[in-house]
């Protein structure tokens, strides 16, 4: 049985209030799942409230994963971002004034100068983040700020006084690339 | 309406990365339902964008993270088939048992109140009886005493002497009276009648005073009886409250005393997090007669700056319980905080910026989990 296959296989029994499915999926993705939410909230609660949310919503909404729509992993993440960014935005209309400016234009940055710790690392994090550093500094700045600090296109216009298509040439151009150098890993072996 | 929809083909990479408000969200779903092959489209780069989320550094999941998640999602309802009733029904058991847990302690704190009132009534009611005794011994009791018998038995004791009083001119009149009835007789032997009479009246009189008196004190003896009784109940009681009072003092006095015997119920290691790898620790829970102490102890902290302090941290169902803050020069330290027996989630140590905060605002340092 395939990877998409089992997961699929999966989500119908915690569908079907599996509680043994739910901890087989918990074990499969906390991991991931974590440092994906401890990325975008860079506070160790807070990561834990979001990777509780998401189980807790997968517990409840299971059904509701449509496979023709993607991977479960890029339903989980999504699902993940979504929950973590509506944390961070709660966080932030709480504290207005966060100078998040320059943390965000950092943050790719500083990624990559930890190309040394890649032993740590996963092979499919390090062959993204690989990709993701080849992109042209605009290009990581409107990922960074959109899909990891959850801000609009609008936001971002406003944010980095750039016209609005701008935005949107550069997310496109962004992902186009992100799309040839991934796809390899795509139809990969690899889970998560 | 076709530049609408050149502009709504733009928005699918900004669809999928996150990068639409709600409004065009919801629009660009619209368009999509009705466009298998933007679908296609949009699928496809959801994947892309579903790797970027690996492209997070690593970071380990605090310890016991996977047994509070899995708890809270599967620890109660799990066979219910209504999502939201099961939830509503954990709220509930949670706000049941925090409702039983408050009224433990406010059950509690009511049996201390009233120990302590004991007490004091005790201490007053010592005082009172010293008092008594250096004015004039325990007779005085009664006066100070507020109690009804006593009362009662005191006003007894007060009218009792009166009684005889006025017995004895009712007793003279009925004599007198029966006396006219015979006045009829010669003058002589009515005068010696008359003494005779009055002879054997003042006689009769005397005897009846006399007999009046003698039940007088035999009630009198009774009524002392009884007072010496209540007078040895009441000492009883004040030496009972004495007793109380003097293990309420022992209790307040060894809060104060060296801990005997200290149970240690728990230690944990604190382990440092991704903002202080370096930093390590301990956390003990620590019960003895007074009560329950958290102690916890940490070194290799990262340095403080301004009016940065380290806070320790209870953290229960996901609330943080603020257990102290403390400073360091040297990034080592430590804390106690008496804390309230109950079943904490995990103890931690934020790096905050001001020692004031009752909300952590900083960064994780150290963790341990206590439910593992």
């Amino acid at each position: 049985m395939n990877e998409q296959a089992e997961d699929l296989q999966l989500i119908r029994r915690i569908a079907d209030r599996d509680a043994g499915a739910l901890e087989h999926l918990y074990d499969i993705y906390e991991r991931p799942v974590y440092a994906f939410a401890y990325r975008l909230l860079n506070d160790a609660m807070a990561a834990e409230e979001a990777v509780q949310e998401l189980f807790l919503r997968i517990w409840n909404n299971a059904e509701r994963y449509d496979s023709s729509h993607g991977k479960l992993s890029t339903w989980m993440f999504a699902l993940a971002r979504n929950i973590s960014i509506d944390m961070l935005r709660r966080r932030n209309a709480r504290a207005a004034a966060v100078p998040v400016e320059d943390e965000q234009l950092n943050t790719v940055i500083d990624e990559t100068s930890d190309t040394e710790l890649a032993v740590e690392r996963t092979l499919e994090g390090e062959q993204i983040r690989s990709a993701l550093d080849q992109l042209g500094e605009e290009q990581q700045q409107v990922i960074d700020l959109i899909y990891y600090k959850g801000l609009t296109q609008q936001e971002v216009s406003d944010r980095c006084a750039i016209p609005l298509g701008t935005v949107k040439s550069r997310v496109r151009l962004a992902l186009k690339q992100l799309h040839k150098r991934l796809s390899g890993m795509e139809r990969g072996e690899s889970r998560v | 309406m076709n530049e609408r929809k050149e502009s709504m083909m733009d928005w699918a990479e900004l669809y999928v990365l996150g990068g639409l408000n709600e409004a065009e969200t919801a629009e660009y779903e619209a368009y999509l339902q009705h466009n298998a092959e933007e679908q296609r489209r949009v699928a496809e780069l959801r994947d892309t964008v579903g790797m970027l989320a690996l492209a997070a550094k690593p970071a380990a999941p605090p310890a016991g993270m996977k047994g509070r998640i899995l708890g809270n999602i599967l620890g109660t309802g799990t066979v219910s088939n209504s999502d939201r009733t099961e939830t509503v029904v954990e709220q509930t058991d949670a706000d049941v048992r925090s409702s039983s847990r408050h009224e433990d302690r406010t059950r509690s704190e009511h049996e201390t109140e009233i120990q302590l009132e004991q007490a004091r009534q005790g201490i007053e009611a010592g005082e009172a009886r010293r008092a008594a005794e250096v004015r004039t011994g325990s007779g005085s009791l009664l006066a100070a005493d507020v109690s009804g018998k006593a009362q009662h038995a005191k006003e007894q004791k007060t009218n009792a002497p009166q009684a005889p009083e006025q017995e004895i001119p009712s007793v003279g009149i009925d004599e007198r009276a029966g006396r006219k009835n015979v006045q009829t007789d010669p003058v002589e032997e009515a005068q010696t009648s008359r003494k005779a009479a009055r002879a054997r009246s003042g006689r009769s009189l005397w005897a009846g005073a006399a007999a009046i008196m003698a039940a007088a004190a035999v009630l009198l003896g009774i009524y002392s009886a009884q007072l010496r009784g209540e007078l040895n109940d009441m000492r009883t009681n004040l030496t009972a409250m004495e007793q109380r009072t003097s293990d309420m003092e022992r209790q307040l006095a060894m809060s104060t005393q060296p801990a005997v015997g200290a149970q240690v119920a728990r230690t944990v290691p604190l382990v440092g997090s991704e903002n202080a790898p370096q930093a390590s620790g301990m956390a003990a829970m620590v019960q003895d007669d007074t009560g329950t102490r958290l102690v916890v102890q940490a070194e290799d902290l990262p340095a403080l700056s301004g009016s940065e302090a380290y806070q320790v941290w209870l953290i229960k169902d996901g609330q943080p319980i603020n257990a102290g803050t403390f400073q360091s020069g040297s990034g080592n330290g430590a804390l106690t905080y008496t804390m309230q027996p109950d079943d904490y989630d995990m103890v931690a140590i934020t790096l905050e910026p001001d020692a004031q905060g009752d909300q952590p605002r900083g960064q994780m340092l150290l963790t341990a989990a206590l439910n593992g």
